[in-house]
């Protein structure tokens, strides 16, 4: 009997690769592709071997401090060494520590390399580790492209970057058919769940029916109460810190504490596994992309998306970024599982990739629409993770996440930092908002280039990004339940 | 024995007669004194505490007899007034001049005379009488009273002067009180530094403190304009002022000590640039600035057009956060905001509101009524103290919003 599945949700963090995440999951399985603790990188005449470090005080939880180098050049840096040449060969992924330690000055203090080179063990990210446990994880999703955080977060909403490779280049709107759109028009209910401001608001062809389906954190947790979730939830994390209710961001973007993520996640899964949807729902825990962190695993070669090329780099994205950790949780799936995708009906080799959730999308919710883009079209969808007939999984009913307040200096450090890429591109993409969202069809604006501003700290950045914001959608700030 | 003599007897019974002869006013045979005429020291007016009242009384002596004056003493009403001075002695008047003063020993006939007053009636009418003192301890009766309204005297329960000075004074620290709250953050809490003097809340605490100083700096100036008497401030009045002060030394003690939404929000405003109210009207003059750039009649470049409208766009974001963040500590109106809390009507707010009116109208009306400060029993005085304890204790987990 085929899964029921009503309720696709998926939950996108920031920035962490499968190995920082997941490494160590199951270290004696020599089928589970983790690390073996033999994994290092070249720097300077000298071997810096992967490390976790004791417990997790602040400063591990914070590791990689000060952020990596996450843009299109640095990542090339990473997977190919030192001069970033990109090949069709696979990548010897030895970069990573080299890269690091070659960042500009950051305000976060000395890049030392073997940051880059950092994991977490299962005692020290719980709650992601106890859910890849109680269900299933996937060692084979990759990031779609390796790029910064917008490209792979268009691309899990559109099937396609349009040729950008870095957050700062994007239009705003950005002009792309996105898997919303389609479930719009299809009259099937989705909403998107943030906390400060979605990165998915600047997908311009659901403007006209924004205010409908964007939602905030805490309306996902009533809606999961309630049983009224939608056929698709994308969840997106706080990316700013808020000195005004004392919060910290919760994306894991580094150097934020990766707890914090940790106690999202729990969240969403007491919230889910308590909700009457659980027998229909697929929870899918991802992150956008790796963020400079290490992973051994060299990234596959990709279907191109469409015929837009990076001309700075005359690159076609033609092949997936680092992987990045991903766990699907649900009644069907049997504890333990170990995901990959099948392979094609031509006996070729796939991967996963965050355009599978747009295949998934479409399967469940779509039967008959056509893909958005290429890579979607070759995406495999999630559905062959649910290996059980019936919804026998009860997995773990409660996972206590306990709900950390973090130490106001702590949330006062983070908002005096300096904005990283994503703060930066969203407070400058934010300003780049119209007022009000467009009534009419048609009278959606054309696509401008982000504004050229420049906020000297996140608490600016934030206010900046959540006002414009809340204009644009018409909602008020705070809200104490974000 | 042998028999008295019959002279003997004679002179031993005219002894007395004799005595009595020396010091009787007048013979025997005389009308006896009477209270023919009362005045002031300015004729025709009524006569008011500090002044003094002459007495003048026919048939107390002779025509240019000297009297004792020290032996009279002055009824009210029928009632000694205790605690005078020795009486003075006109001659010529053939008057008894009467020092009125309120003190201790005459406090209680003071109050009865002169108390719970009314503009419409500025004096009272006192038929006053004279007595004579006892040698044997006895109290004096009064035995020289005046006939047809002569011994009717207009006593004044307040001078429209005096009244007017008196009422000047408490408008003035009424006003000054009830200004000074409108308009600084004297009564107000200020959790915010950023937030406008006269949006901040009120604080319970501080109302409290400065509901007793008015009540009690009024009731002093009304008593002295009334009685010339300084010494009115009681012992419990203090007890009361000493609670409210440290009911609000208290709350802010508490206040200081807790991590409380407002430090958040402070801090999240001072990240944003406004560390008080001044940078926000700043930046609110930056934006007029910027806005008058740019309508200006020589038009700026397209570069700095956009320039200005980003750094116009960043400063109203700017306003826009700080103006969603300090609406929970802006008031809400006086009683809304001394009687709630984040949960809405709080209990230990709501008592001390409430024990602290009916005690302020309990006070006053001891005022009125008795022209004296109330002498609050020990279980009203540990009420308030309890309840103002209370409130400083559910204070302590309750949020500055």
């Amino acid at each position: 009997m085929a899964a029921d599945i009503q309720h696709l949700i998926v939950l996108m963090l920031e920035n962490r690769s499968f190995d920082c995440m997941l490494g160590r999951l199951y270290p004696d399985d020599p089928d589970y592709r983790g690390l073996t603790l033999n994994e290092s990188n070249p720097y300077a005449n000298a071997t810096i071997g992967v490390w976790s470090g004791d417990g997790m005080p602040t400063d591990i939880a914070c590791t990689p401090k000060p952020d990596p180098g996450e843009k299109f050049k640095d990542i090339n840096q990473q997977l190919f060494g030192p001069d970033g040449k990109r090949t069709r060969a696979p990548p010897n992924m030895s970069g990573f520590a080299a890269n690091y330690a070659n960042q500009p000055a950051s305000k976060d203090g000395p890049f030392a390399p073997r940051n880059a080179m950092h994991f977490f063990n299962p005692t020290q990210v719980p709650v992601i580790s106890q859910l890849a446990m109680a269900f299933g994880v996937s060692d084979d999703w990759y990031a779609s492209a390796p790029c910064q955080t917008w490209p792979n977060r268009f691309f899990a909403h559109t099937g396609t970057a349009r040729g950008h490779v870095d957050n700062n280049t994007f239009l705003v709107p950005f002009p792309a058919e996105s898997i919303f759109h389609r479930l719009q028009k299809a009259g099937k209910p989705w909403r998107v769940y943030f906390h400060d401001m979605p990165q998915s608001i600047l997908l311009g062809d659901i403007w006209l029916s924004a205010l409908f389906h964007f939602r905030r954190f805490s309306q996902f947790l009533a809606d999961a109460q309630t049983g009224s979730l939608p056929n698709y939830s994308f969840i997106e994390p706080r990316y700013f810190s808020d000195l005004f209710l004392n919060n910290i961001p919760n994306d894991e973007h580094p150097p934020h504490d990766v707890t914090y993520g940790e106690q999202l996640i729990a969240q969403v899964y007491n919230a889910v596994r308590a909700s009457p949807c659980w027998e229909k729902t697929l929870l899918v825990i991802t992150y956008d992309e790796h963020g400079g962190c290490f992973d051994h695993v060299p990234p596959p070669l990709a279907a191109s998306p469409d015929a837009n090329v990076n001309t700075d780099y005359n690159y076609a994205f033609d092949t997936y970024g680092v992987r990045v950790p991903a766990v699907l949780i649900s009644p069907y799936i049997k504890a333990g599982s170990k995901i990959r995708p099948p392979p094609a009906a031509d006996g070729t080799e796939r991967h996963f990739d965050h355009t599978s959730i747009i295949a998934t999308v479409r399967k469940l919710f779509l039967p008959s629409d056509p893909p958005l883009t290429r890579r979607d079209a070759s995406a495999p969808d999630l559905l062959s993770s649910l290996n059980l007939d019936v919804p026998g999984n009860e997995g773990l009913p409660y996972i206590d996440s306990s709900l950390l307040q973090p130490e106001p200096a702590d949330v006062v450090d983070r908002a005096q930092a300096q904005p990283n890429g994503m703060q930066a591109s969203l407070s400058a993409a934010a300003a780049a908002l119209p007022a009000t969202p467009p009534a009419i069809a048609g009278t959606v604006p054309a696509p401008v280039e982000l504004p050229n501003v420049s906020y000297p700290t996140v608490a600016i950045a934030h206010a900046n990004a959540t006002a414009n914001t809340n204009r644009f959608m018409g909602m008020s700030y705070p809200d104490n339940n974000v | 024995m042998n028999k008295p003599s019959p002279i003997l007897w004679l002179v031993c019974l005219s002894l007395p007669a004799l005595f009595a002869a020396t010091q009787a006013p007048l013979a025997a045979a005389d009308p006896p004194p009477a209270i023919t005429f009362l005045n002031g020291n300015n004729p025709g007016t009524p006569v008011g505490l500090n002044e003094t009242l002459w007495v003048q009384v026919t048939n107390l002596a002779a025509p240019n007899a000297t009297i004792d004056s020290t032996r009279y003493v002055l009824f009210f009403n029928g009632q000694e007034v205790h605690g005078l001075s020795d009486p003075l002695y006109r001659k010529d008047s053939r008057s008894l001049g009467f020092e009125l003063k309120r003190n201790d020993k005459n406090r209680d006939l003071w109050t009865s005379l002169l108390g719970a007053p009314s503009v419409a009636h500025p004096s009272v009418e006192v038929d006053v009488a004279l007595g004579e003192k006892t040698t044997d301890k006895t109290a004096a009766k009064p035995t020289i009273t005046g006939a047809n309204g002569t011994d009717l005297l207009h006593l004044k329960v307040f001078s429209p002067i005096s009244l007017a000075i008196a009422a000047i004074l408490i408008v003035a620290v009424v006003v000054l009180v009830v200004v000074s709250a409108q308009h600084s953050t004297t009564l107000r809490d200020s959790y915010l530094p950023q937030i406008e003097p006269t949006k901040q809340t009120y604080s319970l605490a501080r109302c409290q403190m400065a509901f007793w100083f008015v009540l009690i700096f009024c009731s002093f100036i009304f008593l002295y304009i009334a009685t010339w008497d300084y010494n009115t401030v009681s012992q419990q009045a203090l007890v009361l002022m000493g609670i409210s002060g440290a009911t609000a030394l208290a709350a802010v003690a508490v206040d200081a000590n807790k991590d409380s939404p407002a430090d958040f929000v402070n801090r999240g405003l001072r990240a944003l640039g406004f560390n008080s109210y001044d940078d926000v009207e700043r930046a609110y003059a930056d934006i007029d600035a910027k806005t008058q750039e740019l309508k200006s009649p020589s038009p700026p470049s397209a570069q700095r057009i956009a320039q200005l409208t980003l750094e116009i766009n960043d400063l109203n974001n700017r306003l826009a956060t700080y103006h969603a963040n300090i609406r929970p500590f802006t008031t809400q109106g006086f009683l809304r905001d001394i009687i709630t809390d984040i949960n809405g009507t709080a209990i230990h707010r709501l008592q001390v509101f409430c024990w602290t009116i009916i005690l302020g109208g309990v006070f006053i009306i001891g005022v009125y009524r008795n022209l004296a400060m109330p002498e609050f029993g020990g279980t009203l005085l540990a009420l308030m103290g309890i309840s103002s304890a209370g409130y400083v204790g559910f204070k302590i987990p309750e949020k500055n919003n």
